[in-house]
């Protein structure tokens, strides 16, 4: 099973995450309907972006929560959403831990990441230049952010 | 299929706000800066002064833009400080011009004048001109800050006027979040209309006409741009920027001796200290800005541009980048042009050095040079009209008939601006470069590649020699591509083709203005690694709009554009009548050499006639011929001209400054 790891510290906030999203998946370029949102925020005249997207959790509260058991997971562990079946309640949106699903604003229906179900890898970690977005097996997430977080401190050290 | 599909029009004088279909322009004038430009010229009479209500902001987007190809605004108007109120579009990257396509629209044409201070609201189809009397004073980014607070919306995207625009110093720029400025020529006539700000929301996404191919298309072009031969350029983006090339440009100018190692940089030192990283605009892994913290002075966002006045008379230490910093971040804040404050503040400090002013001439503060003191002064006291920042208002030639005792010839200046962008390649056009603005006159060479070199050589782990060799097959490669030649890019002697290559070149970004695309990913920077060129941008329309564009129909656009905006322009000055005030010869402004143009004059003349001859104007006048225009189908613009300029008629130009032009006859 593979998971999409963020590293923030890596992103520099070009969205080309949301542009290749919403094309793929909906065939026009719109941050609103794409399955990854980059949040920028400046803070002090500096900028701070940070993607979110859907983390496939073990236990999906928008899964427990449809009240049209439109969501459920495929063979790869990952959650799916029946357009079918959705009633664009928002219910999902609301219950998401981290603000990874949305109601797509013309069908009316919510939208999530399926990993690229329909594209064999995800187009957002493909396009990714500065690597802040990684497909990993999912038992290795928190093994690389370990390793992540160690580099960083090591940098540190060095640089005192 | 990928333009939104409406026109704003907005009426600041009525309060009125009119819709209407792009469809209309779109056959014969594509979209971007060349759709605006048709209209600005037909509904703007030539002699409008820049302040004038009747005079437009323009706002242009083009079929590209909000797609994975394309993040650019083109801001357009007629430009105050010139004698001839001359127009000019301007490009604008981040993520506004996205925006402004997701919310509908193409273009937003802005007329009038507001009684007081308004800002324009845009979400969607809704549009609304709102009081922004609260607003009014505030610098460029509280003004942002302020808004994004009271709209409830961080999401939404801004583009406003700091005091400097507000108080209508010519000099004033539009600044877009935290780094995106349009900054030349235009934020003074943003605030003659009493418009703080304009901020849109749009959620409604550009439909591209065959998505399948048009991810195709962005594949090939991703993949070139990290992993092929663009990606030396991009990796070099993240880490510095093109800062170094243009700050160390005397160091590489082509033809220069190439050391062995790449030297000591103090600018890459204040950079690797102070960059929190890359940022830039939307949908563009290039991310060519920086985004620096420097304790004690204060954060930013700047970009390459920045760094031109190190080239020029600067006011500071070339190797002073913290007074370097405090001058980007200033000027940024309120919303000026920090190139123009690098322009009056050379020359004061070369004004002081001679005796000409004392510090009782600018308030009680020594005009010493790289005096910190002296910098952030000039620059507060400009912004906000104070003291003797007042003086320069309407620019550095009206002051020089109140400061300096009219000794204009020791400024960096053409026509009231910063040589931005002309001197490098004015000559080569002859007689219509008088009718040119900067920000419409880049006619790119090749030489400035060789600013590079460090580096390139640093990104690839190579030495400065084989950067170099590795530029000159880019720029050979750019030389065979147009002209057949491999050579012809550094032939220091007369060719017929030397014009065809000046003329792509500039159709290149011609084309980059008009789809929406900017142009630092396109083959105008082929001598960059970049590849892209006017037959990748055929495609990438087609695949947007499902409409079948060739290369040379994108040509003939590009030609359009060109010759609209100089016969407007030629118009504009016969109209008003004024020369442009040069106080030195272009030569000896700084200048990088530029390899592949005859050193000798009169064979440099043949170019020149060559190039009015391929565009279509005369060669003489450098005006666009009645026949040329009426060929292309732009009888509006022909008739207009017509009636003013005969090709034989002898213009005299009236100098009405007073300022001494000529060194030899200075006190």
């Amino acid at each position: 099973m593979l998971r999409i790891v963020l590293d923030p510290a890596k992103c520099n906030g070009c969205r080309v995450c949301e542009g290749i999203c919403s094309l793929v998946n909906e065939g026009e370029s719109n941050p609103v309907k794409s399955r990854i949102r980059v949040v920028r925020t400046v803070n002090d005249v500096i900028l701070y972006s940070i993607p979110v997207f859907c983390l496939q959790c073990e236990k999906a509260y928008c899964e427990a929560v449809c009240p049209a058991h439109a969501i459920s997971r495929n063979s790869d562990g990952v959650l799916i959403i029946d357009e079918e079946k959705c009633v664009g309640c928002k219910l999902c949106e609301i219950a998401c831990p981290v603000g990874a699903i949305t109601v797509n604003p013309e069908k009316h229906v919510a939208i999530k990441c399926n990993l690229c179900a329909d594209f064999g890898e995800p187009q957002c970690v493909k396009y990714c230049f500065p690597k802040a977005l990684q497909l990993l097996p999912a038992e290795k997430v928190g093994a690389a952010k370990a390793r992540a977080k160690t580099e960083k401190f090591l940098e540190m050290e060095r640089r005192d | 299929m990928s333009w939104a599909g409406t026109i704003l029009r907005v009426n600041l004088t009525e309060g009125k706000i009119e819709k209407e279909p792009t469809s209309k322009y779109v056959k014969d004038y594509i979209g971007g800066a060349l759709i605006g430009t048709r209209i600005f010229t037909e509904e703007v009479p030539p002699d409008t002064r820049a302040y004038d209500p009747k005079n437009l902001l323009m706002f242009n987007t083009g079929p590209l833009t909000g797609t994975l190809f394309g993040n650019r605004a083109l801001i357009a108007t007629k430009a105050p400080q010139g004698a001839n109120q001359l127009y000019t579009f301007v490009g604008m990257g981040g993520q506004l011009a996205s925006e402004i396509k997701f919310a509908g629209y193409d273009h937003i044409i802005i007329k009038g004048k507001a009684k007081e201070p308004v800002y324009l609201f845009i979400n969607n189809d809704t549009v609304e001109i709102r009081d922004a009397k609260h607003l009014w004073g505030l610098d460029t980014w509280e003004t942002q800050q302020r808004m994004k607070t009271e709209l409830e919306d961080p999401e939404v995207q801004i583009a406003c006027i700091g005091p400097a625009g507000e108080n209508l110093v010519v000099y004033a720029m539009i600044v877009h979040d935290i780094n995106n400025t349009a900054a030349r020529r235009v934020g003074a006539v943003m605030g003659s209309k009493n418009l703080k700000a304009i901020a849109v929301r749009g959620t409604k996404g550009v439909k591209v006409a065959d998505p399948k191919a048009f991810l195709a298309l962005y594949d090939e072009f991703y993949e070139d741009i990290t992993k092929g031969r663009g990606a030396p350029f991009t990796k070099m983006q993240h880490k510095e920027g093109i800062s170094r090339q243009i700050a160390e440009a005397y160091i590489y100018a082509y033809g220069a001796p190439i050391p062995e190692e790449v030297p000591h940089s103090p600018m890459i030192d204040f950079l690797k200290k102070y960059m929190v990283g890359p940022i830039g605009c939307a949908f563009c892994p290039m991310q060519c800005h920086q985004n620096l913290s420097v304790p004690g002075i204060g954060n930013a966002g700047v970009n390459c541009v920045n760094y031109f006045g190190l080239i020029y008379q600067a006011m500071y230490d070339p190797t002073d980048f913290e007074v370097w910093w405090e001058r980007t971040l200033l000027s940024n804040k309120y919303g000026l042009d920090s190139l123009a404050m690098d322009m009056i503040g050379g020359w004061l400090m070369e004004l002081y050095k001679r005796g000409i002013i004392t510090a009782a001439d600018t308030d009680g503060i020594p005009m010493e040079r790289r005096s910190r003191k002296a910098i952030t002064s000039l620059i507060e006291k400009v912004a906000k009209k104070e003291g003797f920042g007042a003086l320069f208002t309407d620019g550095i030639v009206p002051a020089a008939q109140k400061i300096g005792q009219g000794h204009l010839e020791l400024a960096d200046q053409y026509d009231n601006d910063f040589p931005y962008g002309w001197v490098e390649y004015a000559p080569d056009l002859g007689p219509v470069a008088k009718y040119r603005v900067a920000a419409v006159a880049r006619v790119p060479g090749f030489a400035d590649g060789y600013g590079n070199i460090p580096s390139y050589a640093e990104t690839l782990g190579i030495s400065p020699r084989e950067a170099a060799k590795l530029i000159d097959e880019w720029a050979s490669d750019a030389s065979e591509r147009i002209t057949g030649d491999r050579n012809l890019w550094r032939t220091p002697k007369y060719d017929k083709r030397i014009s065809k290559m000046i003329v792509e070149k500039e159709d290149e970004i011609l084309v980059a203005d008009i789809s929406g695309h900017c142009e630092v990913t396109s083959a105008y920077l082929e001598h960059y690694g970049m590849r892209f060129n006017i037959e990748h941008y055929a495609k990438w329309l087609s695949a947007a709009t499902g409409i079948k564009y060739t290369p040379d129909q994108l040509r003939e656009a590009a030609h359009k554009l060109r010759i609209i905006t100089d016969g407007y322009n030629a118009l504009c000055t016969l109209v008003i009548g004024e020369e442009p005030l040069l106080a030195k010869p272009m030569e000896e402004l700084a200048s990088f050499p530029v390899p592949g143009r005859p050193k000798d004059p009169k064979e440099l003349r043949k170019v020149q006639i060559d190039y009015s001859l391929t565009r279509g104007y005369d060669p003489e006048t450098g005006i666009p011929t009645i026949k040329e225009l009426e060929k292309l189908g732009l009888n509006y613009l022909a008739k207009k001209l017509a009636t003013v300029a005969s090709p034989h008629a002898e213009q005299s130009p009236k100098p009405k400054n007073k300022v001494r032009m000529s060194p030899g006859k200075s006190n």
